[in-house]
């Protein structure tokens, strides 16, 4: 899943400004498959393991933007909605852990900040990952 | 079809396979432990031994660990009966004398446990 130019994305409370991008891939960390004595075919396949990871990208436009660290844990969240109005607005609002804070400068995009996060669910159960509707 | 053991159908919650031990006579190789023959010795009938690896499945852990129970209770007796595999074969007078879990139970979809159990004809 992708967010195009997210509103109102903060980290732990802080706000993260002229974010561009913000992309969520879930992957299957373990995958049981099993076959059976009847037949050739996949009898049973489940995933009891899966990682829920959010890498940001921003715009980095001034010098010491560098203070979140892997490790760091806290609360992301951020808003988007179809169009710039305030319609249809979604808050997607994740527990996670920095895993990686990277740069690129480069002469067509500038200054690039991207910072990886693993989802950390509150029980284990329940998805890490909370969408929900804050406008009509 | 189902597998049953002793008429029990215990197993059909979640796949699983047999595989047949090594068949045949036991053989004391020369100049090992316990032998200074200088040939092979052609020793007593192998015990047929069959082991089962297969996935049990539940809607929560409870469902699971009851299907467990009920197969680790078999092999504390332990039971003796006929094993009937996939094909229908029968192995008559199996017992059941080992029985392994997986070293986590499953959460996903699905609630399931990994297993192998060891069931040999004793002479």
């Amino acid at each position: 899943m992708i967010w195009l130019n997210p509103r109102r994305v903060t980290f732990d409370g802080t706000e993260l400004g002229h974010v561009r991008t913000v992309v969520l891939d879930r992957k299957a960390e373990r995958v049981v498959v099993e076959w059976s004595d009847t037949g050739s075919h996949v009898a049973f396949a489940d995933v009891p393991e899966q990682r829920v990871t959010i890498a940001l990208t921003r715009t980095v436009v001034e010098e010491g933007a560098g203070e979140i660290r892997p490790g760091d844990a806290g609360m992301l969240s951020f808003r988007t909605s179809p169009s710039a109005s305030d319609a249809q607005v979604r808050e997607i609002e994740a527990g996670v852990v920095v895993t990686a804070v990277e740069h690129e400068v480069s002469a067509k995009t500038g200054a690039m900040q991207r910072i990886s996060f693993i989802a950390v669910s509150d029980d284990g159960e329940s998805d890490p990952v909370v969408e929900s509707v804050v406008g009509a | 079809m189902g597998s049953t053991f002793d008429g029990l159908s215990l197993f059909d919650s979640g796949p699983h396979r047999f595989s047949l031990g090594r068949v045949g006579r036991y053989l004391r190789y020369p100049f090992t432990a316990g032998s200074f023959a200088s040939q092979i010795t052609v020793e007593t009938v192998r015990e047929v031994v069959i082991v089962q690896r297969g996935r049990l499945v539940g809607a929560t852990p409870g469902a699971v660990w009851a299907q467990w129970d009920a197969i680790r209770t078999l092999a504390e007796q332990p039971r003796t009966g006929p094993l009937v595999d996939h094909d229908g074969v029968v192995w008559t007078n199996m017992t059941m004398l080992e029985v392994r879990h997986a070293d986590r139970m499953d959460r996903g979809r699905a609630v399931s446990l990994g297993y192998e159990i060891t069931y040999i004809r004793l002479v």
